[in-house]
């Protein structure tokens, strides 16, 4: 169990921000994603007292996610997948406040984007997998992921034509 | 889309994918405090291609859209920076050399190769990679080679013929100390780096180079930058060696990028220290965001401050906690085994408790099997060297002398620099600690020692990042255990009464 408790917390650390990160591209709401995120590294800590650790934690914990979210909006019946957009995010003290607010219209804007080229980006861009990972935990081929994500950026162009980094 | 919108772009979404998650979800995950109940039905599995169809033919109309769409305005080019008072001056032109017929090969190019990517590593969380320091000590290995001469880069404006043209310099070489060069010819302060110029300092020699919006380079010794680019942001080429740099806040559209052998650290504005050895490539982040991507197939991750990644052929890089350079571990921390040790109060104690053994049991099968012992967990680095001091004091019993004092330390992943000249403890996987009852005149009071006797230090290293175990063993008794202190700047025995270095 002490085992199981220090790999899951090892796992947190190495990857706790890059499952954040796509799972709050996936949904609008900061409590959702949190719930998604928390799901996944309990799944995976079920998996890790059940069957050892899987072959590659981080796609596991993604499909986790990605599983979540899907559910979701079949259960919600809606064609757009997306939730509604919640309350405006607190944003965080470290940060400024412009920063902040621009990091949620970044993501508010892959959000918008049609749902695979939303995950290319939050697969690639965003959890930091190569197109090869992206594409295998996508269920595509790698080609039609780089597709995905070249038009992705070229909607993304439109839709942040005016942030600046 | 053009390079620099497709750089803009990405470099927007790699500060969104710098997000760090709640602390809410940290104790959700590890402790399990839920906000709500989680949904746990079944186990995970890949989700069904239904939703997805759909929205595939929602693509397919975006695309045929998209298509017909005019492209997206041009953004304008950013004015160029207005020079704020106290700003650096200006970058002095340097004369530059006539064209060189050797011109160096274009470096690799940043962007992950067409070719297949090799399958996501294997599933251990920890990757057995050696990790550098995080401070910046000159790089292990043989020393860097000097980079050649190189001709500042000709795309300029053509020269007049007959006359010799005066080249921009890309940085100026704010100081220098001990050996260093700028482009294969002895440097001083003051003077100019040219576009395609590179600077090499020695064994002994230290650089600063400063940029003419502020950004500041500053070279450990060993260190050769191979040259210095500023046509579409500045680009630095790292080829071994140790470099802080303190980047100002880049102009809209521009980076400035760091390229080593194994990665490349795209910086819009920032604090970090990137040490470059022959088979890896660590970033350290003070302060900012820099996104590191391995160029053997473009894996990436976004490092944010107070966190550190390392990119080579057997890690991927992934943001960690950078763990602390002093680590102090107090008795309560310890988990207890067995019936040797008990956690007992004492004023005298610097935290007011500590670790006591009384009734030991000579360790017949040695220290791997033995039952009793107190358990240590705590971050650390790999291939880093903590000096470890431990804090005791001899309890004076009618039944046991003075001299019966030691005690031993049992890393579960890491080995001492030398073994231990003792019975009790063979090889480098243990080390003894002893000399608690050695000085009559601190006899009964808490002091620090380093290993087998008074003047003796030894060193620890661990071969994997990330948690650590390590065991407290007694080897004799009674004795009292206040402190271990795992130090990389506490070279020499601390004085008894020293607080550890926070």
């Amino acid at each position: 169990m002490e085992n199981v408790t220090e790999a899951l917390a090892e796992l947190y650390d190495r990857h706790g921000g890059a499952v954040w990160a796509y799972a709050r591209a996936l949904t609008y709401r900061r409590d959702r994603a949190e719930d998604f995120a928390a799901e996944a590294f309990l799944a995976l800590a079920r998996r890790l007292r059940e069957e050892g650790m899987p072959p590659d934690p981080l796609g596991y914990l993604l499909a986790v996610v990605r599983s979540r979210v899907v559910d979701e909006a079949r259960r919600r019946k809606i064609e757009d997948r997306w939730e509604p957009r919640g309350p405006a995010p607190p944003t965080r003290p470290d940060l400024s406040v412009a920063r902040a607010e621009r990091r949620e219209r970044v993501l508010e804007a892959v959000r918008r984007l049609p749902p695979p080229l939303a995950e290319a980006v939050a697969l690639h861009a965003l959890a930091g997998l190569t197109f090869e990972e992206a594409a295998r935990l996508a269920g595509v081929p790698r080609a039609t992921l780089e597709s995905r994500y070249a038009l992705a950026l070229d909607r993304l162009s439109f839709l942040l034509k005016d942030e600046k980094p | 889309m053009t390079p620099e919108e497709r750089r803009r772009l990405e470099e927007l979404l790699s500060d969104a994918a710098g997000e760090t998650p709640p602390v809410s979800l940290r104790e959700r995950v590890l402790f399990g405090r839920a906000r709500g109940r989680p949904r746990t039905r079944r186990p995970p599995t890949f989700p069904g291609k239904l939703a997805w169809a759909a929205a595939l033919g929602a693509v397919a109309a975006m695309v045929l859209l998209m298509m017909v769409r005019p492209a997206p305005p041009r953004r304008s080019p950013p004015p160029a920076a207005a020079a704020a008072e106290g700003a650096p001056p200006p970058a002095p032109e340097v004369p530059a050399a006539p064209p060189s017929a050797s011109r160096r090969p274009d470096p690799p190019t940043a962007s992950p190769p067409a070719a297949p990517v090799p399958s996501i590593p294997a599933a251990d969380p920890v990757p057995e990679a050696p990790t550098p320091s995080p401070t910046p000590p000159p790089p292990a290995g043989p020393p860097t080679p000097r980079p050649p001469p190189v001709e500042p880069d000709p795309t300029g404006p053509a020269p007049v013929k007959g006359t010799r043209p005066a080249v921009r310099a890309v940085a100026i070489l704010r100081e220098a100390e001990g050996s260093v060069e700028v482009a294969g010819e002895p440097a001083r302060p003051g003077q100019g780096v040219a576009p395609g110029q590179g600077v090499w300092t020695g064994p002994a020699g230290r650089a600063v180079l400063l940029f003419e919006d502020g950004t500041r380079l500053s070279l450990a010794p060993e260190t050769t930058l191979r040259r210095l680019e500023e046509t579409r942001g500045k680009r630095v080429e790292l080829e071994g060696g140790t470099l802080a740099a303190d980047v100002t806040r880049q102009p809209a559209g521009s980076t400035f990028v760091v390229l080593t052998p194994h990665a490349e650290a795209a910086v819009v504005g920032t604090r970090f220290t990137l040490v470059c050895r022959p088979d890896s490539t660590r970033l350290d982040v003070e302060e900012g965001q820099v996104r590191l991507r391995r160029l053997s197939d473009g894996a990436s991750a976004a490092v944010s401050a107070g966190r550190y990644a390392v990119a080579s052929p057997a890690s991927r890089p992934a943001a960690l906690p950078r763990p602390p350079a002093e680590i102090v571990l107090l008795p309560a921390q310890g988990s207890l085994s067995g019936a040797e040790w008990r956690l007992v109060p004492d004023p005298a104690a610097s935290s007011g408790a500590a670790l006591e053994t009384t009734r030991f049991d000579e360790k017949t099968g040695g220290m791997k099997t033995s039952r009793s012992f107190v358990t240590f967990a705590f971050h650390a680095e790999a291939d880093r060297d903590y000096r470890v001091w431990v804090r005791g004091k001899v309890l004076e019993t009618r039944d046991a002398p003075a001299g019966h004092d030691a005690v031993a330390i049992l890393p579960l992943s890491g080995r001492f620099d030398r073994p231990c000249a003792d019975r009790k403890t063979q090889g480098t996987d243990a080390y003894l600690f002893n000399g608690f009852g050695d000085d009559p005149a601190l006899r009964g009071r808490y002091f620090w020692i380093g290993g087998n006797g008074l003047g003796e230090s030894v060193t620890l290293r661990f071969s994997r990042p990330g948690l650590q175990r390590v065991q407290l063993h007694a080897m004799e008794s009674p004795v009292r255990i206040d402190a271990i202190w795992l130090s990389t700047a506490q070279a020499d025995r601390p004085e008894p009464d020293a607080k550890p270095l926070r």
